[in-house]
């Protein structure tokens, strides 16, 4: 995995750097907007981080050239701005997540990995959080090397929550994801499944748990100790 | 209490109507003038034909006086003929005076003082010197006679009842061109009344101004336009403040999280109240640029869905729970959806501050434009309860856990919406905050 990063600020860039490193991830950090574009024209990467700040030219023109090289590269913006219209921008020119400064950056790395399980930059086949692993090409879970019997509908279910863990994921999402057009879901169905994958994760010990928030949906994230 | 000042119309119309009076009572005065001028004058010589008839007839004869005499008494008036050594030779009173004591004088007008019943009387005294000894005639009219008055009276009385509709009809005539005339100013005066830090788009509109008027809605619109310019430049300060306080903060959070020491753990919690205090001083510096456009809705479960989602990572971190309850229809309400989140958001964060662990957050939007946030903490402090003590309360707040700040965030961002925010501290425990919005 190479990824390239653009980041002016002298102790942040190379923080961030060390810290994609120390994660898996070979990266290439550059200071102006004219290095990235330079970058990214000759190398093929697997994901860009652009900060909007850079000393040259801002970092939101830098998306548009991104997309048009590397149509599926996915791009993650940082940026200190976080109003609605800024985030609105970089969302439209096409960038696909964005993270406001300051950050944690274990979910800086989260957030990069998630972007490369998304279907269209398939390069990650197996997905991974804490000690929960899935394989959706061979349909298996495994929590701590061990596998877990698991239905096909439980597993599409982890599947979605674990490519989105640490946010919402709402009920209609779930229906939308799960079940085809005119396909009858009754009203408790999602319900009934989570609950189900909440007790064999539970049962086969894993570090992760689903939260059920009543109103908004559910959350994959670190069990309570 | 101050007298209310009055418009430009009234001004006007006042001054019209001050105009019109003192024209009716000066023409009232010049008519009443003249009137009495002409009067007189038609008494006097009516009093002077009768004097001198009266004189000629005694030359005459005896059934030629007493012809003018009938006439005379017909029209109520009284003479005495008087010799000029006193003696009354002819009277229509039955005492033997003269009207008025004779003198030398050829002609003399008098007025005789009314007295019980008998009425103030206008007379004249003439010498008829033709006769030899010389005798006096005196005629008197009493004074309100209908013949002298009534003529010029009617006369006087078909000029006011013109003049009174003429004055007034004038009048309205004036006050209706001056209403008409002052109509763009009013409709500029209504048109400034509806521009508040909402709608700062909003501007007077130039078209029909008359161009003396248009003037001064030009320079109202400028400095409009300028004003508009500072709410614009403060919501970029604001963006830069965000940036340069978050890139240094950013920086330090980073090499936290290198760090595996229980200091850095440690830090990184205290960290964590210091980064919040930044993002109110953003929020609350971001308010002065809070402004929406007439037509901008916002449906408060959308905002309640993306405030409990966006929060819910820092939640379930802390192990706490959120859960939030929405109505089946959409609750819409006119405001800025951003400013709204940052409210909401400020008091979720207060909420989660203060509420222990293990336990559930409410958020509940009702169908009556309502998002009530509940929790199971302490409850707020009495000082904050009420929004006029928590306005000045807010000088000298605790600001350690930044619940002063917060809550003045959202007590300005329901103001610009018309609606208010109001904390309670149900009997069950826990705090409720309540944002209220107007129909």
């Amino acid at each position: 995995m190479r990824m390239l990063l653009a980041e002016d600020n002298s102790r942040l860039g190379p923080l961030i750097s060390d810290a994609l490193k120390a994660a898996g991830f070979a990266t290439d950090l550059v200071t102006t907007a004219e290095e990235a574009e330079a970058a990214f024209t000759v190398v093929s990467y697997d994901a860009l981080v652009l900060d909007l700040g850079l000393p040259d030219r801002d970092g939101m023109s830098l998306i548009a050239p991104a997309r048009l090289h590397a149509p599926s590269t996915p791009v993650l913006v940082i940026t200190a701005r976080d109003n609605a219209s800024s985030v609105i921008e970089a969302l439209d020119r096409g960038a696909d997540d964005y993270l406001c400064k300051p950050f944690v950056m274990g979910v800086l790395i989260a957030r990069i990995r998630a972007l490369l399980r998304r279907p269209g930059a398939q390069r990650v086949s197996l997905l991974c959080e804490r000690n929960v692993e899935l394989d959706p090409a061979q349909y298996r879970v495994r929590v701590a090397g061990r596998d877990v019997d698991i239905s096909r509908r439980e597993l599409s279910a982890l599947e979605l929550l674990m490519r989105r863990s640490y946010r919402v994921i709402s009920r209609s999402e779930f229906e939308e994801s799960m079940y085809g057009f005119g396909e009858e879901v009754s009203s408790n169905a999602i319900e009934v499944l989570i609950h189900r994958l909440r007790r064999k994760l539970e049962v086969a010990g894993a570090e992760i748990e689903i939260h059920n928030l009543r109103g908004l949906g559910y959350m994959l994230a670190d069990k309570h100790p | 209490m101050s007298a209310r000042r009055p418009t430009l119309f009234w001004r006007l119309a006042l001054g019209m109507a001050l105009v019109a009076t003192l024209a009716f009572v000066a023409s009232s005065i010049f008519l009443y003038v003249r009137f009495e001028a002409a009067n007189s004058r038609f008494r006097e010589d009516t009093l002077l034909s009768f004097a001198r008839s009266l004189g000629r007839d005694l030359t005459i004869g005896q059934v030629t006086l007493q012809k003018g005499l009938d006439r005379l008494a017909e029209l109520h008036g009284h003479f005495a003929i008087v010799a000029a050594s006193g003696a009354v030779l002819a009277s229509s009173s039955s005492k033997d005076a003269p009207l008025v004591p004779i003198d030398q004088a050829d002609q003399r007008y008098f007025i005789l003082p009314a007295h019980g019943d008998a009425p103030g009387l206008f007379g004249l005294s003439i010498r008829v010197s033709n006769l030899e000894p010389p005798v006096f005639v005196q005629v008197a009219f009493p004074r309100s006679h209908l013949v002298f008055d009534s003529v010029l009276e009617e006369f006087v009385g078909d000029i006011a009842w013109i003049w009174i509709p003429f004055v007034l009809i004038l009048l309205g005539t004036n006050v209706a061109i001056a209403e008409f005339t002052l109509r763009p100013l009013s409709r500029a005066a209504r048109e400034a009344e509806e521009i508040g830090p909402a709608s700062i788009n909003a501007r007077l509109s130039e078209d029909d101004m008359p161009p003396d008027v248009l003037a001064i809605v030009r320079a109202v619109n400028r400095a409009l336009e300028r004003l508009q310019g500072g709410y614009l430049t403060l919501e970029r300060f604001a963006a830069n403040i965000a940036h340069e306080l978050r890139t240094p903060m950013a920086v330090i959070k980073a090499e936290l999280s290198v760090s595996d020491t229980a200091l850095a753990r440690n830090l990184e919690r205290d960290f964590e109240s210091m980064e919040r205090l930044v993002n109110q001083l953003i929020d609350r510096a971001r308010l002065g640029g809070l402004h929406f456009e007439e037509g901008d809705r916002v449906d408060l479960c959308d905002v309640a869905n993306r405030v409990g989602s966006f929060l819910a990572p820092i939640i379930i971190a802390k192990q706490r729970t959120i859960e939030v309850i929405c109505p089946k229809e959409h609750v819409l309400v006119y405001g800025s959806g951003d400013f709204i989140f940052r409210g909401l958001r400020n008091l979720v964060e207060n909420a989660v501050d203060h509420s222990p662990v293990e336990t559930t957050l409410s958020v509940v939007v009702g169908e009556d434009r309502t998002i009530t946030v509940l929790d199971r903490g302490p409850g707020f402090p009495d000082s904050k309860l009420d929004a006029v003590s928590r306005k000045i309360d807010r000088s000298n707040s605790d600001r350690s856990d930044g619940l002063g700040l917060g809550l003045s965030i959202v007590d300005e961002t329901m103001a610009a919406h018309g609606g208010q925010l109001i904390l309670s501290n149900p009997s069950t425990g826990g705090a409720c905050a309540v944002m209220t919005f107007p129909r």
